[in-house]
């Protein structure tokens, strides 16, 4: 077996060409982890509503985020899309989905759309091999499958060292593995970072929602509110098109200011969101319907965190 | 696949090793019957589930299964849980019934949660999760037991048990190459072990002729263990004692079928 590391496309399907063993299994998911950057899910067999529900939720637990609020919250539509933002700014190369033809055809093109968007490269592991649309669907992006063992063999290549961020966040990797081998539920991993967030200090706590929290416009707000020189009475009305599309710089006015490196991620993430939500460049940055957010809202954003989730 | 600490089962010889519940229907004086079927499963089952690869028991119904996975749960030396799963069985349904079989009660979550939960609790410590009448169990709750015995944490080996779910579990690949032992529980052949198991079933059983017997078996228990329980216990409130008569079984067959038997013998 090369140990050599290959180059796959954007989206790579990794399918058998006879019934793999249990084993095979164990080997693959054992295999995915060996890279903190590379996560994986396993899509949840029968249906659920909305179809992709429990695959938004599980990827984002994947990701390390499995909330800091006990309150188990809908994320939302649970629409594939709002996963860009996440997928965007953290640090996350691969996304390994298991089962996929469990989604159906439909869910499955959606999901190669939203890899594509968020830069990651997408493997579609396959228990048995697909038929019918969902073959042709896969084809067009994959023309040549690839075999589990070819796909350990390159996930357990010597990989290049990695980057300072990723050493940064030996945290949000533990949590990611922690996670995905099921040592811990993402519900107990949501109550012990709520009960730490309950009762860490202020700066803490805004570190443990940005990390592991599934919300971006509160800790925007909060990253908003260490940006020196923007009046803390227009943040509410801030658009989205004042924030750079890089998040280095906010245009407000006549007056450009230079965003903290800090806070930079944290500030992209929301302006991800909003346009994934479909805010258009006018709207302001923290709302998610349109409207400004009132002084009173954007204190109580930028404050003590009551219940992000 | 990791291994799951196993130690040796106990035996399970008489009615007395299991529990009062799992031979509550068997009338006063009946002994366990230790069919092949039952004796191969104890005698196999600690290898295979040590290995954590699938049990299956299947046959048709009143044969024996339900008896065999109490004796399983008896003979079993780390913890056991054991499920039901009665139609309509929808995956939350099914997940509530083994939350209940490993925690006592229901609790009741999203079909997510439990998911989340079930992971939770069969990763933390060796245990046999049994599972009758399994045949009841739909496609998209297969999957969801097989990706539960995928899981790296997995700590804990199946036993699927019901009518026909050899058959039925081909419908998951996946779920299927799991199996390392299926044991099918078939009706007593009245040309082989029918009158050597009625005669370990009860001494009055033992002492009634052989012909009567096989008539009986002709006419209405027609192999099937529990109608032969059935059929028992009413006798024996007919006749207490001494062997049975032509006239005691008819007496109990038309009490229980509601229709008096031709009986020739």
């Amino acid at each position: 077996m090369s140990r050599t590391r290959e180059r796959p496309g954007p989206v790579v399907v990794v399918a058998p060409t006879a019934t793999p063993s249990p084993n095979d299994i164990g080997d693959l998911t054992r295999a995915v982890l060996t890279d903190p950057r590379r996560i994986a899910v396993t899509v949840r067999p029968g249906q659920r509503r909305p179809r992709t529900a429990d695959l938004v939720a599980d990827t984002l637990d994947a990701l390390g985020r499995p909330g800091t609020s006990t309150a188990v919250r809908a994320h939302l539509d649970s629409n594939l899309s709002l996963l860009v933002p996440f997928l965007l700014t953290d640090d996350v190369t691969d996304l390994v989905v298991f089962e996929p033809a469990w989604l159906g055809r439909d869910s499955c093109e959606d999901l190669i759309a939203v890899a594509v968007l968020a830069h990651v490269r997408l493997w579609l592991v396959l228990a048995t091999p697909p038929q019918g649309d969902l073959a042709d669907l896969l084809a067009g992006h994959c023309p040549a499958w690839w075999t589990p063992d070819r796909a350990v063999a390159h996930w357990t290549a010597p990989h290049p060292r990695p980057t300072r961020r990723a050493r940064r966040g030996a945290a949000v990797a533990t949590l990611r593995h922690t996670l995905s081998t099921h040592e811990v539920s993402s519900d107990h991993a949501r109550t012990a970072l709520a009960a730490a967030a309950d009762t860490a200090d202020p700066a803490t706590r805004a570190h443990l929602i940005a990390a592991h929290g599934r919300d971006t416009v509160r800790p925007a707000a909060r990253a908003l509110a260490c940006v020196p020189g923007l009046d803390p009475a227009r943040l509410g009305t801030l658009p989205v098109r004042a924030l750079a599309p890089d998040a280095r710089h906010i245009a407000a006015g006549a007056t450009t200011t230079r965003v903290p490196p800090g806070v930079r991620r944290v500030l992209l993430r929301q302006r991800l969101h909003a346009l994934v939500i479909g805010q258009r460049p006018g709207d302001p940055l923290l709302s998610i319907d349109g409207s400004p957010v009132s002084t009173l809202g954007v204190a109580t954003l930028t404050g003590a965190p009551s219940r992000p989730n | 696949m990791p291994l799951l600490p196993m130690p040796a089962f106990r035996p399970i010889r008489t009615r007395a090793d299991l529990p009062p519940h799992a031979t509550q229907y068997l009338p006063t004086g009946a002994q366990l019957v230790r069919s092949a079927p039952f004796e191969l499963l104890l005698a196999a089952s600690p290898e295979v589930l040590s290995r954590r690869r699938l049990v299956l028991v299947d046959g048709r119904a009143g044969c024996g299964k339900t008896t065999a996975l109490a004796a399983l749960a008896a003979a079993a030396s780390i913890p056991v849980a054991r499920a039901t799963i009665t139609p309509p069985a929808t995956g939350v349904k099914v997940l509530e019934a083994i939350h209940t079989s490993l925690t006592g009660h229901p609790a009741g979550l999203s079909q997510r949660r439990y998911e989340n939960m079930l992971r939770d609790t069969l990763g933390r410590e060796p245990r046999l999760l049994l599972i009758d009448e399994a045949q009841n169990a739909g496609l998209p709750v297969l999957r969801t037991l097989r990706l539960m015995l995928e899981a790296t944490n997995a700590q804990f080996a199946l036993v699927l048990a019901g009518y026909g779910i050899a058959a039925h579990i081909q419908q998951e690949e996946m779920l299927r190459s799991w199996v390392g032992l299926t044991v099918t529980f078939d009706a007593l052949d009245p040309t082989g072990d029918l009158l050597p198991t009625l005669r370990d079933l009860h001494p009055q059983l033992a002492a009634t002729p052989d012909p009567l017997l096989l008539e009986v078996n002709r006419v209405h228990c027609r192999g099937r263990l529990r109608d032969w329980v059935v059929v028992l216990e009413t006798a024996l409130s007919f006749a207490p004692q001494g062997p049975f008569t032509r006239a005691v079984f008819a007496d109990a067959i038309h009490t229980i079928a509601g229709t008096r038997p031709a009986l020739v013998a």
